[in-house]
């Protein structure tokens, strides 16, 4: 169970401070799916960014199953990040002169798996192994870093529009893919999206407004094939 | 475009050029002021002991202007090449919109102001230092005292010569490193071919080591370079100290060869570790330990580095042996390997490694992903 107790984050510019996180309180059931939905700049990114442990925040606690990660040194909070938790990042953050066999393998090795071709596999990427992410496409860029998260094998998955660069079909493989692994494993699933037909997959829908939840509502979830696109 | 804050950054450059400006122009300006001197009134001693300083002079110019210099160049190229990795996408912006190479990388002229500085540092040292030097070098020749006479031909070779030269490299290089598509540029596409060596099963990280590593070449030059000068030069300097040559000589080498070391090293890593930020952040944010990071970042120099170490006490001793040859008509010399200098040089080697290491260990704690990309 994570529970965030009313985080606060501000950024500063110079002189003029702003406030992108205003108190939020939020509690995730361990195996839950969970989606995020908000407005560009509402702050949904820093919000996943805080509450994974990437980034410190400036009041408030972040709890998991009772240990409040704000608390923790930085090599705990490594340690932490190491053993719970995998993100899909908006930006996907591939390293550039490796191959997606070992973008993905930089997941796979903190677990002590071999072999991730499976993995590429599952996202649609066969063959596509020894390409460099330069060679890649937008779309299958993101699919490296979703099995890159994957095969860390996390207990809480953290993704940010983890198909905002794909297709319908492409899009709704994902997902389901995603889902199926997510119910199967009891992954505790936080995802960002714009789509309001995708956040009708999940458990529950949390709506935020420039720095604040303005809604929090349980949801009866959908199979990706009855929702629109 | 380029700045002068970008100039202060590549003081590395400007340094190394002072160095081999500094020796170069103090032993040549010698060697000249020694020619003028008629060696044929000299006795037996005397003469040999004069034709084995032009030849030491003659080889002190070797060492500045070829060891030094070459690596000058290699520090221009790095200089440029890390200043074009960085403003990659500003460059493909640029030809994107229609500027031509040239008009990009003719700003690079500007990489020649480090060796013009440095140039003119190292000269005003070299003219600094004349009157010690001299002294050092005319006690117990006897034959008459060289004397210093200025001449306008030494700063046109070692400061305005070098300048130009560098201006020009800076662009040639320059231009050949944006001969490339803008997209390419701009996405930052990365050369392929040096990874495809790597075979398969190898573990991640051990990948990662070897992708960082060669990634950057020129770093490996670099890092070796930076070992070869613990290992060559200040090693020379206790084997030549085993000579009984003055204390200045020996301090004069010791510490050129020290800063130079250190300067290399540090210049080394730090663009290693702005190049490998986003690396170092990602990993971070996936739960790799500070400790994972920096052996994946600078553990491969830890082979180099030994290479450099072990290739800079070879030709330190047959560089000595050199020099005994030089000298075999004037002095008896005897060569006994320095074990005590053989540790000192390594254990400033490796202080010095795990120092600079260490620095950058404290600035990778405080990356984070955002301020990395
Ligand atoms: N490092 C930073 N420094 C200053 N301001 C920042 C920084 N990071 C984010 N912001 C600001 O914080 C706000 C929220 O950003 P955030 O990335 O969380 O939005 P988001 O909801 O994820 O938007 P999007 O849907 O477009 O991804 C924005 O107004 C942004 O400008
Ligand atoms: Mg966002």
């Amino acid at each position: 169970m994570i529970t965030v107790n009313l985080v606060e984050k501000s950024y500063r510019n110079g002189d003029v401070e702003h406030k992108v996180l205003k108190g939020i309180s939020l509690t995730i059931e361990t195996g839950e799916f969970v989606v995020l939905l908000g407005p560009s700049g509402s702050g949904k990114s820093t919000f996943l960014n805080c509450i994974s442990g990437l980034e410190r925040i400036d009041r408030g606690s972040v709890c998991y199953d009772g240990t409040d990660i704000t608390r923790m040194k930085e090599r705990e909070l490594t340690a932490f990040r190491r053993k719970k938790t995998a993100f899909v990042f908006q930006a996907y953050y591939l390293m550039p002169s490796l191959t997606a066999e070992m973008n993905v393998r930089m997941g796979a090795n903190l677990v002590g798996k071999k072999d991730v071709v499976p993995l590429l596999e599952a996202v649609g990427l066969k063959g596509k192994e020894k390409k460099y992410p330069s060679q890649l496409s937008g779309g299958e860029q993101q699919r490296v870093s979703i099995a890159r998260a994957i095969a860390k094998e996390p207990e809480v998955l953290f993704a940010d529009e983890p198909t905002g660069a794909l297709d319908e079909e492409t899009g709704r493989n994902m997902l389901r893919y995603l889902i199926a692994l997510q119910r199967e494993r009891k992954i505790t699933l936080v995802m960002v999206t714009h789509n309001e037909n995708i956040a009708c997959l999940a458990d529950r829908i949390v709506r935020m407004n420039s720095g604040r939840i303005i809604s929090d509502e349980k949801n009866s979830p959908k199979t990706v094939d009855e929702i629109g696109w | 475009m380029i700045t002068i804050k970008d100039l202060r950054k590549a003081f590395g450059l400007s340094f190394v050029v002072l160095c081999a400006v500094y020796l170069g122009a103090l032993f040549e300006s010698f060697r000249l002021d020694q020619l003028e001197l008629d060696p044929s009134a000299f006795d037996e001693l005397a003469k040999a002991l004069y034709e084995a300083q032009l030849a030491q002079a003659k080889m002190m110019n070797i060492i500045a202007l070829g060891v030094i210099g070459a690596f000058a160049v290699v520090t221009l190229v790095f200089s440029v090449s890390k200043y074009v990795d960085d403003n990659r996408a500003n460059m493909g912006i640029l030809k994107a919109i229609g500027y031509t190479d040239f008009q990009i990388s003719v700003k690079f002229v500007l990489f020649g102001l480090n060796a013009l500085v440095g140039g003119l540092v190292g000269y005003l040292a070299c003219l600094a230092t004349v009157p010690a030097f001299y002294a050092e070098m005319n006690e117990g020749s006897g034959y008459p005292a060289v004397t210093f006479s200025f001449r306008l031909s030494v700063p046109l070779f070692y400061v305005v010569v070098p300048a130009v030269a560098f201006s020009l490299l800076g662009v040639l290089f320059a231009y050949r490193k944006l001969k490339r598509s803008p997209l390419d540029l701009i996405r930052g596409t990365e050369r392929q071919g040096k990874t495809k060596k790597m075979k398969e099963g190898k573990t991640f990280l051990s990948t990662l080591r070897k992708t960082v590593l060669f990634r950057h070449g020129s770093l490996i030059l670099f890092v070796g370079f930076a070992a070869l000068c613990f290992g060559g030069t200040v090693q020379m300097s206790f084997s030549m100290d085993g000579f009984g040559v003055s204390p200045m000589f020996f301090w004069m080498m010791f510490l050129i060869a020290i800063l130079l070391g250190v300067s290399v090293l540090y210049l080394a890593f730090s663009f290693l570790f702005q190049a490998n930020k986003e690396y170092v952040s990602l990993l971070k944010a996936f739960g790799y330990s500070d400790a994972e990071c920096v052996k994946a970042l600078f553990g491969g120099y830890v082979s180099v580095s030994v290479i450099g170490f072990a290739v800079g006490t070879v030709y330190q001793i047959g560089i000595i042996y050199l020099i005994i040859e030089l000298f075999k008509d004037v002095a008896e010399l005897t060569y006994t390997f320095s074990v005590n200098g053989f540790f000192i040089a390594l254990g400033l080697f490796v202080f010095t490694f795990a120092v600079i290491a260490l620095y950058f260990f404290k600035k990778l704690k405080l990356l984070t992903l955002k301020k990395a990309w």
